[in-house]
């Protein structure tokens, strides 16, 4: 079995490609899918042919069981030997990124490909995405008749954050000023403007208590892609290579309801992610430079740092206001706007989370550049925090 | 028990729940329970999740718990649950240890608290369905 130690950095990030993000007209999820890896491909500057593995995420409009076949047929790979539509949903960008470094690490591949991308907000429509939580992700005979929505559910577990720990709203809206902040520095965020107060955030009509309107995310169209190879085949590629210095993954229960507690039990399923990233990277929460992570909801920023160890137990909100999480802060997260902002493109919702720390790291975030930016660490989740993956990474070893 | 009305997104009764919908049309809130360890096993399942054993059957609970977390659903996403914002959906701790997705009822909107103590009450929806719902617990002497 290979040691975390032989991991570390001989993989990397060698290219990345984003699909629009927000509403795309007369697109389709092929497309959506198409663009992110052939710009992650070009961005490589990799021959196409080279590409072995290839792992993909699916899509909300429809799941075809063989999407990444079709998806390399489309591509022009007529041939690769290590493929699969994972299951991993909001995980994916983290938790695909470990599936592939597993099958590189193991010699079943020397160029992986990742796709996550999606046509969610107009394959579906907007009412048609949000009610796609209750019919396909929720249980159709105890939950369903209870018409909860996945803002809901995830009310319910901050709500106990906030009791448990004392967090108010108003310190939960810096998550969300922060991501509109954010979001209005990148040209192709779905949300750009007006930038937001945490007075606006709290004068947000309630949707579900206690989330208002701006605590909640938007679905869109978009995703992205990247290409993963080798120390060695990157030294030879015109990208600065972004090493993968741990990644970390963990599954639960599938159902909150399964849960035996509110806080203990999310906390201990994004520690044990994150701690397998940071134990391989051989670095600590405060080493890093530039988080991505998901924010589906203000509340479950702060829920996933505290547990990834970024603060101390119970100070998670404390540690997201004030400005922290901001550019020029002290820990900016999601420097693209997140999901609250930049969008939320169904299977492919949090690749942007990824490739905009590479970004980072490669000093190519334009005016959102944080300055030095030298480590980034990423988790996603999905389902219903069920599936977790946390990466760290860096251009230097 | 209440007048029927409108359904709400009525639920799919899986192979194994039939006993916690026959039980639930007579006012008792049935669960699994394992034979082999005394574990209390909510999903329906065909395998105990401590023991494995499949020897599971429908037992009586007290109908009694606690409020764990609560949101109350103001903005109406679907159709089906239009009549009923704004409604309180809470995870109930029953005393015997499972949590189960409910709708609190008898309280105003938010007008719950994590801690609560709450009792099971049954609504009718339909000839086949009759969903738990809880209330505030009495405090008596
Ligand atoms: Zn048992």
């Amino acid at each position: 079995m290979a040691a975390p130690a032989d991991i570390r950095g001989r993989w990397c990030i060698a290219g990345i490609g984003e699909a629009p993000s927000g509403v795309v007209p007369d697109s389709d999820q092929w497309e959506m899918n198409l663009l992110a890896a052939k710009r992650a491909i070009e961005d490589a500057g990799i021959a196409k042919s080279e590409i072995d593995i290839v792992i993909t995420t699916g899509t909300m409009v429809y799941n075809r069981p063989r999407h990444h076949v079709q998806l390399c047929e489309q591509l022009g790979l007529p041939l690769t030997t290590y493929t699969e539509n994972s299951a991993m949903g909001g995980a994916a960008p983290t938790a695909n990124l470990r599936h592939a470094v597993a099958a590189l690490h193991a010699g079943m591949g020397k160029v992986a490909l990742v796709v996550g991308a999606d046509y969610v907000r107009s394959g579906r429509g907007r009412q048609g995405a949000i009610e796609a939580g209750p019919a396909e992700y929720h249980n159709a005979e105890f939950e369903v008749p209870y018409g909860p929505y996945m803002a809901t559910l995830y009310a319910l577990v901050c709500r106990r954050w906030m009791h448990e720990f004392g967090w108010t709203s108003e310190q939960l809206a810096a998550v969300a000023v922060a991501a509109r902040r954010h979001a209005s520095m990148h040209p192709g965020a779905h949300i750009r403007e007006p930038l937001i107060t945490k007075e606006d955030v709290l004068a947000s009509r309630m949707v579900c208590s206690p989330f208002r309107l701006l605590d909640c995310s938007l679905f869109s169209d978009g995703g992205a892609a990247y290409v993963v190879t080798s120390a060695e085949r990157a030294a030879d590629l015109p990208r600065r290579p972004v090493y993968v210095l741990g990644v970390g993954g963990a599954y639960s229960y599938y159902y909150f309801e399964k849960w035996p507690d509110l806080v203990e039990t999310p906390r201990e399923i994004i520690h044990t992610a994150a701690s397998q990233a940071f134990g391989m990277a051989g670095l600590k929460p405060t080493d890093v430079d530039v988080v991505g992570v998901a924010d589906m909801f203000t509340g479950v920023v702060p829920v996933a740092l505290e547990s990834a160890g970024f603060c101390g137990r119970g100070e998670g909100a404390s540690f997201v206001d004030g400005g922290r999480i901001e550019i020029g802060g002290e820990l900016p997260v999601n420097t693209h706007g997140g999901n609250l902002s930049y969008g939320l493109p169904g299977m492919g919702a949090q690749f942007v989370h990824l490739t905009e720390c590479v970004k980072q790291l490669r000093g190519e975030a334009e005016k959102r550049q944080v300055a030095g930016a030298r480590i980034a660490y990423i988790h996603n989740w999905s389902g219903n925090m069920s599936q977790h993956g946390s990466a760290v990474l860096s251009t230097e070893v | 028990m209440k007048a029927q009305r409108r359904s709400p997104k009525e639920p799919v009764i899986s192979a194994l729940g039939g006993g916690h919908w026959k039980a639930a049309r007579d006012g008792r809130l049935a669960l699994q329970r394992c034979d082999a360890c005394g574990q209390w096993v909510h999903y329906p399942s065909a395998v105990c999740d401590r023991c494995m054993s499949t020897e599971l059957s429908w037992q009586d609970t007290a109908g009694r718990g606690t409020v764990e977390s609560f949101s109350t659903v103001y903005r109406g996403f679907a159709a089906e649950f239009e009549q009923d914002l704004p409604y309180t959906v809470a995870l109930v701790r029953l005393d015997e240890g499972v949590n189960l997705l409910t709708w609190l009822v008898g309280i105003e909107p938010d007008g719950a608290e994590i801690g609560m103590r709450v009792e099971v009450e049954f609504e009718r929806i339909s000839h086949e369905i009759t969903l738990h719902r809880f209330h505030p617990a009495e405090t008596g002497p």
